[in-house]
């Protein structure tokens, strides 16, 4: 009998169906990323994967400190015009190429080209101006204009190294070759179904202290399930190990059962927050959009969508992120009195039939626009009623897909106001994207215009010094909430659910898991 | 007969060329712009960028000259490159279409077996509790949601008794899509097949066939149905689209590979050649299916002859 068993085994293994030792399979929901050439993408879930196949040059690790990996040190010039980096010796890419200060001019000059048509690695690099090769492993990055965030632009998973033999020989077919340095290497993608990567059996150079040699794993495996009902499915039923974004409202559900475990991580930044178009009217009135951030009761939202699972947001920016002022958080309480002061105080005092507010024969009407889904639908819905309290008619269009940011693109969109949130560990290059005037039409939402905010964004690019920072980000936070820009209302998770067997998940400060470092049982 | 495919085939190159200019219209009218959709929330692309992006992928040119350049490649037979994901469009469609066609021809064809069966069974036990039941599975399995019914399927044969995966590319996998998908489409083909029985029975070869002293059998199988079924095919060539979209949901619930899925992602990214490119395939794959199904007549109904 045990022989008969002994021999089923063996041809079991033969036939290739005995599991491969440590292999992990991850569903993730977004199908529609665009590439896994890290210098082209700007989809954070494409970067989910392709973290594991490049490595970066600076680590940031969970405390957002800079930690050294194909980099060993960096230092900036008095005014951050010229950064010096010192490369480390002894790392290959997969295809047998030498890293060295050539693959790193190679790199920056191929994110900066047009021709890459890169959409985060390129601007990222800021300023840039040009790299110089001082010795085999040592570089200078120079750039037109000083440049503080560099070292921490580099441990952006999109600021990935890519093979440059590997890209010269491939041209535009490199996403299909993918050729890294990472801990995995690419094996096979079927797209939007499913990616296959392999353990690099001589990685050897992890960031500092974090880890060493060889990632644990032979196989990650990667599928892509848009249904959150499905996604949830193949973990209940064993098919995948881990799968992502897991709605709140089921995080209890999978709890009960004692062999799956709830891992989360905040999205740390610009808190998802309904960016008003200020310059339309009746929200270009700093008392409409006062009264609207006392109207709204973020608690509730938080509980009856969030299940508590999501930290409430009270300033711009959200609990964690770096410069975060505390100090701001009262400054909106929940106060519906206060708001129909401010409203009435504005000149809408008459009231309709509706109970909406009129002034001058036009009702207090704010058109809101949003992505489907439980994330920016519901919580609209749920202010539309808080609003309705102090009279505001609210108006929800639902809009598929990311098409709603061109709603609020425009400053003469129909929409008065959206729901969005953005996020980074370090929040110098967001809030000078969002809130810099210099970004009217495309990237400021809000469509705000103001002097002195724009000088504080543009000087904490240009400074190094952490203390200066701090008291410049205390200001440029102070001038959002004050000039009630946006209403903050929370801060996004990544909630991701496992197996019982699968340990050393973590997240780094970008909210996306981290692989090299996972064992499965 | 072969003139008429010859003439099928003619008519379908200018019939593409208009699609392709409609849809390429069409898409303009979609709210978005692709190189803002492109970049989505959290790039850190600033105007400037966003600019240069927008310049190097031609949408800083005109309309009709952003069509004309499309439609020199088009004549060309280059499909141009995905926006997006910046992969060759033809290779793309040529990856997913084995994914949908087996899917379509899976449910298709499980949709024929059920809802013919159902069909027969109502009309020979017209007006009595089989024919009720049959017309009560088939009204079911059309009203039901397929989103909803695919989850149920999962959750029962997936998570519960763990006969069938819940996704993959494996035989084993096309079971549950196939059967969500033949379910919802088996509905008319048994509605079209019962009416068609219904009015065949009363016709006078049938009384002649049967006091022939043939068997009942050879009468329903051989003389009733092939006559029934003229109907049915036509049904099915008209239906070839809905399924194809219906593969559209079914796919995002399974989570597999197949175009309409595919689609559905490269209209809201506004992803123009991708759309454009699935669409003529699409649009190409009607007109034949159609044009097939005419010739099929024939084959059934030995009195239609093309000339």
């Amino acid at each position: 009998m045990r022989k008969a068993l002994g021999l089923m085994l063996a041809m079991l293994v033969l036939m290739g169906f005995a599991p491969a030792q440590g292999e992990l399979t991850v569903a993730i929901r977004n199908i529609d990323y665009d590439t896994f050439d890290p210098n082209v993408s700007s989809f954070t879930q494409a970067a989910y994967v392709f973290r594991n196949i490049f490595d970066r040059l600076i680590y940031i690790d969970e405390n957002s400190d800079l930690v050294p990996w194909l980099a060993t040190s960096w230092e900036a010039n008095e005014d951050a015009t010229v950064w010096t980096l010192t490369l480390r010796e002894g790392v290959t890419f997969h295809d047998g190429t030498p890293f060295n200060a050539e693959a790193v001019v190679y790199n920056f000059e191929r994110m900066v080209d047009p021709a890459t048509q890169s959409r985060q690695a390129g601007p990222l690099l800021g300023p840039y101006d040009r790299t110089e090769i001082i010795d085999g492993n040592t570089v200078e990055v120079h750039f037109t204009e000083p440049y503080a965030l560099f070292s921490f632009a580099l441990s952006s998973p999109f600021m990935g190294l890519v093979s440059p033999a590997a890209v010269e020989e491939a041209g535009d077919r490199f996403n299909q070759v993918l050729i890294g340095s990472g801990p995995f290497k690419f094996v096979s993608e079927n797209p939007h179904v499913e990616v296959v990567l392999e353990q690099n059996p001589d990685y050897n150079w992890g960031p500092e202290g974090l880890h060493e040699g060889p990632a644990y794993l032979d196989r990650l495996v990667f599928k892509f399930i848009l249904e959150d009902e499905t996604r949830l499915a193949t973990l209940l039923s064993g098919e995948t190990d881990i799968i992502d974004e897991i709605p709140p409202a089921q995080v209890d559900r999978i709890l009960q059962d004692p062999t799956f475990e709830v891992f989360g991580a905040p999205k740390v930044g610009i808190a998802r927050s309904v960016f008003f178009n200020t310059q339309k009217p009746p929200v270009d009135d700093i008392r409409v959009r006062r009264a609207i951030l006392h109207a709204i009761d973020r608690e509730a939202i938080n509980i009856a969508i969030f299940k508590g699972v999501y930290p409430l947001a009270s300033v711009v920016l959200t609990p964690g992120t770096r410069f975060y002022d505390a100090t701001l958080e009262e400054l909106y309480p929940y106060d519906p009195e206060g708001a129909i002061a401010l409203l009435e105080e504005a000149g809408w005092t008459e009231m309709n039939r509706d109970g909406f507010r009129v002034k001058d024969g036009e009702v207090l009407r704010i058109d809101h626009t949003t992505f489907p889904g439980f994330v920016a639908e519901a919580p609209a819905e749920i202010i539309q009623a808080q609003l309705r309290d102090v009279g505001i008619d609210m108006s929800i269009t639902v809009v598929q897909g990311a098409a709603y940011l061109d709603g609020i693109i425009s400053p003469d969109s129909i929409y008065h106001s959206s729901l969005i949130g953005t996020y980074s560990p370090d929040p110098g290059l967001i809030l000078n994207r969002t809130f810099n005037s210099a970004g009217m039409g495309t990237t400021n939402w809000a469509h705000y215009a103001n002097p002195e905010l724009d000088a504080l964004l543009q000087e904490g690019l240009q400074t190094t010094d952490e203390a200066a920072r701090t008291e410049i980000y205390a200001a440029a936070q102070k001038i959002i909430m004050e000039n009630a820009v946006v209403a903050p209302i929370y801060a996004n998770v990544s909630i991701f659910g496992a197996q019982g067997g699968v340990s050393g998940f973590k997240f780094d400060p970008y909210a996306q898991p981290e692989f090299f470092d996972i064992r499965v049982e | 007969m072969y003139k008429f495919v010859l003439r099928r085939i003619l008519i379908l190159a200018p019939l593409l060329i208009m699609i392709s200019f409609l849809v390429f219209s069409m898409i303009q009218l979609v709210p978005g712009d692709p190189v803002i959709l492109m970049l989505g929330e959290y790039s850190v692309a600033n105007a400037e960028s966003i600019q240069a992006l927008r310049e190097q992928l031609g949408f800083d040119k005109p309309f009709y000259l952003q069509y004309w350049n499309y439609f020199t490649s088009l004549v060309q037979g280059d499909l141009g490159m995905s926006i997006r994901s910046k992969k060759p469009v033809l290779e793309q469609i040529v990856q997913r279409l084995p994914s949908t066609f087996e899917l379509t021809l899976a449910g298709l064809g499980f949709a024929v077996v059920l809802g013919i069966f159902l069909g027969v069974v109502s009309a020979l036990y017209h007006n009595r509790w089989p024919d009720r039941m049959a017309v009560t599975i088939a009204l079911l399995g059309m009203s039901i949601p397929s989103f909803w019914l695919g989850l149920m399927l999962i959750l029962i044969f997936s998570v519960y008794l763990r006969w069938l995966p819940v996704t993959g590319t494996s035989l084993k996998s096309l079971v549950l899509p196939a059967l969500t998908l033949g379910l919802w489409a088996a509905g008319p083909i048994a509605r079209f097949t019962r009416s068609g029985l219904l009015e065949v029975m009363r016709q006078d070869y049938i009384r002649t066939a049967r006091s022939k002293g043939l068997r009942e059998r050879t009468v329903v199988w051989h003389h009733m149905l092939r006559n029934a079924l003229i109907p049915v095919v036509t049904i099915l060539g008209i239906r070839f689209g809905q399924i194809l979209a219906g593969t559209i949901i079914i796919e995002a619930v399974f989570a597999r590979p197949g175009l309409g899925l595919y689609l559905l992602n490269a209209i809201v990214a506004k992803d123009f050649p991708l759309v454009q490119g699935i669409i003529l395939f699409v649009a190409a794959a009607y007109v034949i299916v159609n044009s097939l199904v005419e010739v099929t007549y024939a084959a059934i109904d030995p009195r239609i002859e093309y000339g």
